[in-house]
C-alpha cells in the first residue's frame, strides 16, 4: 500500500516506538503493578524489585471474583447473540425491504446513544421491576442489545446492500419462503460482518458499570465490571494490587479471544461497508 | 416465524417490518419509554428523595440556563468530546497503518492492542491518575529523570492540565477501537488504485490523500461519529480520575447529570440537563442520519 | 466455502471457550463445590447463606450496606450473619454495593418499593439521605426508648435522631480528628503535636524544611472529603456555613481568613492540589504526609498500605485540632455507622434481633479488634480491651467535642459541599481571590 521509501520507514518505526511505547507502557506498568508485594505497591520500579504471584492467586482462587467472571461471560456472549440476531434481523430489513416508516425507525435505531444513560436507568429500573426482571440476567441482556443497535443494524445492513437482489429473485422463483431466503442464503453472506458485531456487543456488555450495578442486586450475578469495583474500591481503601491483578486475570479469556479472532472482527467490521 | 416461513401470504413490507419488530421492541424499552419519561420529567421537581413530586414548568430550564457554569460545563464537554476522539482516531490511524504492514508479529499486536478495551474502566481511571499523580507519579519520575523536569507537576491538580489528562486516559482506552474499524477501512481500499497512483508517480503522501483515505472515508465517518457519541456519554474517567475537577475543569454534560441525579437526588433538574443535551445532540444526529442514510 | 468453515469454527471455539469458564455453574446461588475455594478460609458467600429448604418458621432478613463487600471486612461481616443465623434460626441474606453507591441504591430500593430490604448500615452522611427520604422506621417503637437509652449515650443517640425520631441506631461512632506521624515530627524537631495554630505552622513549615519532598499537611483539595476537612477549620476560624435559621452565613471575614490560610499553605507548599483521602492514607503510610484528617479507620489503613502492624503506633497517632488561641474548643466532626431499618419491611423485629446482636459486646468486641470499629454501646465501651487502647483514646477525646458536618441533616447535603469544594479550588488555584471565592459561595448557596 505504501512504497517503502525512507521517509516511510522513518514514519514506521517513530509511530512504532512510539505508539506501541503508549500502548503497552501502561498495560506493563499494570502487570508490573500487580505483580508487587502490598507493602511496594507504589514504589517505582518496573519488573526490577520483588514480585510475587499473590495478588493473582489470590484472585484465581477467590471463587466470588471467578463467580463474577462467569457472570461477565454469560452476560456478555448472551447479550452480544441476541444483538447479532436482532441487528441481523433488522439490517436485513432496512437493506431489502420497503415499507412505511422504513428510514424513521433507522434514525430512531441510530439516535438511540444520544441521551444520557444515566438518566434512562431509572425508568428502565422501574420497568424491570414490573416485568419482574429485576435481578436477573434478563435484564441485563435486554438493556445491553442496546448498546450494539445502531453500529450493528449499520455494519449488516451494508453486507446485506452488498447481496444482489437478483439472487434472492431467483431463490424466490424457485420456491423458497422468505425465512428460508434469509436463514440459507443472506445471513451466511454476512458471517464474518455477524462475527464482528458479536464481538463489539461483547465488549460493550463486557465494559458496562451503570446497568449491571443497578439492575443487578444478587452478588451472586454480578457481573466482573461491578463486582470489581465493589469488592476493591472500598470506602476506606482501594486495593491497588488485587484491582489490577483481577483485571488483569479477568482480560486473559477475552484476550486470547481477541488474538484468534481479530482478523475476522477487523474485517468484518468494514468489509461490507465500504463497498457498498 | 411460521407467518414468515409461509411467505407468499406476507406483502414484502410486511415481512420487512416482522423483522424490525425485535430491535423495535428492545428500542421502545430501553429507549423511548425512558426518553419520553425522562423529558416529562424535567418539568417536575421530581426528587430521589420522595414519591411525591409537582409539575415545575420552566423553573428546571430556568435554572439551568441561569447557572453561570453552565456554559463553561458546554465548552468542557466540546472540549472533551473532540480532543478525546480527535486523538485516538489520528493515533489509530497511524497504528492501524503499522500493523497493516504485515511485519512478523503485527498480527499479535492487534490482538493485544485490543486489550485495553477490555480493561475495566475504573481501572483504567486508577491506573492513569496513577501515572499523573503529582507525588508518586511515574510520569513525573520519568520526566524527572530524563531531566526535562525538575520539580513535580501535579498534573491532576491545575486546571489547565487535568482535562488533558483525562483525554489521554480515555484515548488509551479507544485506541483499540479506532484501530480495528479503521484498520477495516485501511484493508478495504482498493489496491490497483494505489499501484496505478504508484506508478503515476504519486507518493506517499499524495496516494494516502487522494487514494487511500478517500477510499476509506465511510469508514472513517462512521467510527468519527461514534466516537463523539461515546464520549459524549462518557463518564467512567473523567469520575474516577479527578471527579469533574479540580474547579469544574473536566465537569462535562455526562458528570453534570450524573452528579445532579445520583450526587444531588435532583432528577427533575437532571432530566433537564439531558433534555437539553439530547435537543443540542439533534445537531449532530442530523449530520450522522445524513451520512447512514443510504442515497435511495 | 474454506474461509467460511474457519470462521465458523473461530466462533464455536470462542463460544466452547466460554462454555469452558461457565462450566457446571449454574446461575443459582448455590455454589458449585468445583468453583469454590478449597481452603477452610471459603466464605460461604451471601448467596450460600440462603439454605435450600428454610425450616417452617424460619424467615430470611434481607441486609444491605457496603462492608460486606469489601476486602478488608467481608470475612468479618461473614461471622455476624452467622451469629446471628445460628442464635435465631433465620437466615440473612447481604446485599451490597461499594460505599459510594450505597445511599443511590437503597433510595431506589425503597422508594420503588422492589426488593426486600430489613436492615442497612448507613454512615452520616448516607444516613441523612436516606432519612430525608422518610422511609426509615423509628428505632424506639421497634425496640423501645428505655432498651435504647439503656443502651447507648445520649450523644451517640442524637446523631441518629431526626426531629425526634430515633431513625439510626448507632454502631461505631467516633470523631474525624487529626492524624499525624510521631517520627516525622520528632525528626523535625517536635515531640509533641501542635496546639495551637501558630505552633503548627511553625511544625509545617519545620517539616518542609526537614525534607521539601514531603506535604507535611496532606488536608484533602479534591472529591467529597474536601469540604468536609475544610469545615473543623472554617469553624476553628469561627466561621460556618449557615446560621441557625439556616439561612447562608459564608460570606464572613471569617472564611475569607480561612480561604486565605489554605492560600497560604498552598503557596509554601504545606498541602497539594489532586490530594484526597485516599492519597493522603497512600502517602501517609510511606511516611510523605506528616499530618491529615481521618476516621479511627486511619490506623488500618496505614496498615493495608504496607506499614507494619507492629510499628504503626509509632507514626500513626491522632491528636486533637489546633485552636486559635488559647481556650477555644478544638473542632472535629463526628463520624459513624449506624444501622437503619425501614418503613415497608416485613421483619423488622428480626432486623431488630439482628441489629441486637450487631451491636452485642462480643460481636462489637470481635469488630473492634480486627477492623478498629469502636464500639458505641455503654457496655462495650467499659470492656478492658477498649478502654485501655491508647490509639483510639485519641479519637474518643476529640469526640467529646465533635460537631455534625453543617449539611449533615440537609436534603442536598452534597450540593452544598459541592460548592464549597470548587470555588475552594479556585480559590487554591489562583484563579479567584480569597473575598471573591467566598462571595461566590455565598451566592451560589442562596441560590440553591
Amino acid at each position: 500500500m505504501f512504497q517503502k521509501t525512507k521517509p516511510f520507514r522513518a514514519f514506521f518505526w517513530v509511530a512504532l516506538v512510539v505508539i506501541g511505547f503508549f500502548v503497552f507502557f501502561p498495560l506493563l506498568w499494570m502487570i508490573n503493578t500487580a505483580l508487587k508485594p502490598t507493602a511496594e505497591t507504589f514504589s517505582s520500579y518496573f519488573f526490577t524489585g520483588p514480585l510475587t504471584l499473590d495478588n493473582i492467586i489470590h484472585i484465581v482462587t477467590d471463587a466470588k471474583i471467578m463467580g463474577y467472571l462467569k457472570n461477565s461471560l454469560i452476560v456478555s456472549f448472551g447479550s452480544s447473540l441476541m444483538a447479532t440476531v436482532v441487528c441481523a434481523f433488522a439490517g436485513y430489513s432496512f437493506s431489502k425491504f420497503r415499507y412505511r416508516g422504513r428510514k424513521f425507525v433507522m434514525g430512531l435505531f441510530m439516535m438511540s446513544q444520544a441521551f444520557p444513560q444515566a438518566i434512562l436507568l431509572l425508568s428502565i429500573y422501574t420497568l424491570m421491576n414490573k416485568l419482574g426482571l429485576l435481578g436477573s440476567y434478563w435484564a441485563l441482556l435486554i438493556s445491553y442489545v442496546v448498546f450494539t443497535l445502531p453500529v450493528g443494524t449499520w455494519t449488516l445492513k451494508s453486507y446485506f446492500d452488498n447481496i444482489p437482489d437478483s439472487l434472492i429473485e431467483s431463490a424466490k422463483i424457485d420456491g423458497a419462503g422468505h425465512w428460508r431466503i434469509m436463514t440459507k442464503i443472506v445471513f451466511p453472506m454476512a458471517v464474518p460482518g455477524m462475527i464482528s458485531i458479536a464481538i463489539y456487543g461483547f465488549v460493550w456488555s463486557w465494559n458496562d458499570l451503570l446497568y449491571s450495578m443497578t439492575l443487578v442486586t444478587d452478588s451472586a450475578r454480578r457481573t466482573l465490571a461491578s463486582g470489581l469495583v465493589m469488592t476493591f474500591l472500598g470506602e476506606a481503601s482501594t486495593n491497588w494490587g488485587y484491582m489490577m491483578a483481577a483485571s488483569i486475570v479477568s482480560a486473559i479469556p477475552v484476550t486470547i479471544i481477541f488474538v484468534f479472532l481479530q482478523r475476522y472482527f477487523i474485517q468484518g467490521l468494514t468489509a461490507g461497508a465500504v463497498k457498498g | 416465524m411460521n407467518k414468515i416461513r409461509n411467505g407468499g401470504k406476507l406483502t414484502n413490507g410486511q415481512v420487512g417490518f416482522l423483522l424490525i419488530v425485535p430491535g423495535l421492541a428492545v428500542f421502545v424499552a430501553i429507549i423511548l419509554y425512558p426518553f419520553v419519561d425522562a423529558i416529562l420529567m424535567s418539568f417536575t421537581n421530581r426528587s430521589m428523595l420522595s414519591p411525591e413530586y409537582d409539575v415545575v414548568g420552566l423553573t428546571n430550564y430556568m435554572k439551568v440556563f441561569k447557572d453561570p457554569y453552565f456554559g463553561k460545563t458546554l465548552m468542557t464537554t466540546l472540549a472533551f468530546v473532540l480532543g478525546s476522539t480527535i486523538l485516538p482516531f489520528t493515533l489509530g490511524l497511524i497504528w492501524a497503518i503499522v500493523l497493516n504492514q504485515g511485519f512478523r508479529g503485527a498480527e499479535f499486536l492487534r490482538g493485544v492492542t485490543l486489550v485495553n478495551w477490555i480493561i475495566p474502566g475504573t481501572a483504567i481511571g486508577f491506573l492513569w491518575s496513577w501515572i499523573f499523580n503529582g507525588q508518586y507519579g511515574i510520569l513525573n519520575s520519568i520526566l524527572e529523570a530524563l531531566g526535562i523536569l525538575e520539580t513535580g507537576i501535579p498534573w491532576l491538580g491545575q486546571t489547565n492540565t487535568a482535562l488533558l489528562c483525562v483525554v489521554i486516559a480515555r484515548t488509551w482506552q479507544m485506541l483499540p477501537w479506532y484501530m480495528a474499524f479503521l484498520l477495516g477501512g485501511l484493508q478495504s481500499v482498493s489496491l490497483e488504485q494505489v499501484e496505478a497512483a504508484h506508478i503515476d508517480g504519486a507518493n506517499n503522501w499524495k496516494t494516502f490523500w487522494k487514494i487511500i483515505l478517500p477510499g476509506m472515508k465511510q469508514t472513517a465517518i462512521l467510527v468519527f461519529i461514534l466516537g463523539l457519541i461515546g464520549n459524549l456519554q462518557h463518564f467512567d474517567l473523567p469520575w474516577t480520575m479527578v471527579q469533574g475537577g479540580p474547579a469544574r475543569a473536566t465537569t462535562t454534560l455526562s458528570i453534570e447529570v450524573y452528579t445532579t441525579a445520583f450526587k444531588n437526588w435532583n432528577m427533575g433538574k437532571a432530566a433537564t440537563v439531558g433534555t437539553i443535551w439530547a435537543v443540542l445532540l439533534a445537531g449532530f444526529s442530523i449530520l450522522y442520519l445524513r451520512k447512514v442514510n443510504d442515497p435511495d | 466455502m474454506k474461509k467460511r468453515k474457519l470462521l465458523a469454527a473461530g466462533l464455536a471455539c470462542a463460544l466452547s471457550l466460554s462454555l469452558l469458564a461457565g462450566c457446571g455453574d449454574s446461575p443459582k446461588p448455590s455454589e458449585s463445590p468445583s468453583a469454590a475455594q478449597p481452603s477452610a478460609s471459603q466464605p460461604a458467600g451471601p448467596s450460600a447463606s440462603q439454605p435450600s429448604e428454610p425450616a417452617a418458621d424460619s424467615v430470611n432478613v434481607v441486609w444491605a450496606g457496603w462492608s460486606g463487600e469489601e476486602e478488608a471486612s467481608k470475612d468479618i461481616f461473614q461471622r455476624m450473619r452467622k451469629t446471628y443465623e445460628d442464635q435465631s434460626g433465620n437466615t440473612v441474606t447481604w446485599v451490597g454495593w461499594t460505599w459510594a453507591d450505597t445511599a443511590q441504591q437503597l433510595l431506589i430500593r425503597s422508594q420503588n418499593n422492589s426488593e426486600q430490604l430489613d436492615l442497612a448500615q448507613a454512615d452520616i452522611g448516607i444516613f441523612n439521605t436516606v432519612a430525608q427520604a422518610g422511609v426509615l422506621a423509628d428505632w424506639n417503637d421497634i425496640l423501645g426508648e428505655d432498651f435504647m437509652k439503656e443502651t447507648f449515650e445520649q450523644s451517640a443517640l442524637d446523631t441518629g435522631n431526626v426531629n425526634g425520631e430515633q431513625l439510626g441506631l448507632p454502631w461505631s461512632m467516633a470523631s474525624i480528628s487529626m492524624v499525624y506521624n510521631p517520627e516525622m515530627l520528632s525528626a523535625a524537631g517536635w515531640d509533641a503535636p501542635p496546639t495551637s495554630m501558630e505552633d503548627f505552622e511553625k511544625c509545617l513549615a519545620d517539616l518542609k524544611a526537614a525534607n521539601p519532598d514531603v506535604i507535611p499537611y496532606a488536608v484533602s483539595t479534591k472529591d467529597a472529603t474536601c469540604a468536609g476537612d475544610f469545615m473543623p477549620w472554617l469553624w476553628t476560624f469561627g466561621g460556618s456555613i449557615f446560621n441557625e435559621d439556616g439561612s447562608v452565613s459564608i460570606n464572613s471575614e471569617a472564611a475569607v481568613e480561612c480561604v486565605k490560610w489554605y492560600q497560604d499553605m498552598m503557596s509554601k507548599g504545606y498541602i497539594a492540589m489532586d490530594t484526597g483521602r485516599g492519597e493522603a492514607r497512600q502517602l501517609f503510610a510511606q511516611g510523605k504526609v506528616a499530618f491529615y484528617d481521618d476516621a479511627v479507620v486511619a490506623k488500618g489503613q496505614a496498615v493495608n498500605n504496607g506499614v507494619d502492624p507492629d510499628e504503626v503506633v509509632n507514626v500513626c497517632s491522632a491528636m486533637v485540632r489546633p485552636v486559635l488561641k488559647d481556650g477555644d474548643k478544638p473542632q472535629s466532626t463526628m463520624w459513624g455507622h449506624m444501622l437503619v431499618t425501614f418503613k415497608n419491611s416485613e421483619y423488622q423485629e428480626q432486623a431488630a434481633e439482628l441489629a441486637k446482636t450487631l451491636v452485642s459486646d462480643e460481636v462489637a468486641l470481635d469488630y473492634f479488634k480486627n477492623n478498629g470499629m469502636p464500639p458505641v454501646t455503654k457496655s462495650a465501651a467499659e470492656l478492658d480491651e477498649v478502654k485501655s487502647d491508647a490509639y483510639l483514646k485519641g479519637f474518643i477525646t476529640s469526640t467529646a467535642t465533635a460537631r455534625l458536618e453543617e449539611t449533615a441533616r440537609m436534603a442536598n447535603a452534597n450540593e452544598v459541599k459541592s460548592v464549597i469544594t470548587e470555588e475552594l479550588q479556585y480559590a487554591l488555584l489562583g484563579q479567584k481571590t480569597a473575598e471573591q471565592a467566598v462571595s461566590d459561595m455565598a451566592a451560589r448557596l442562596e441560590a440553591l
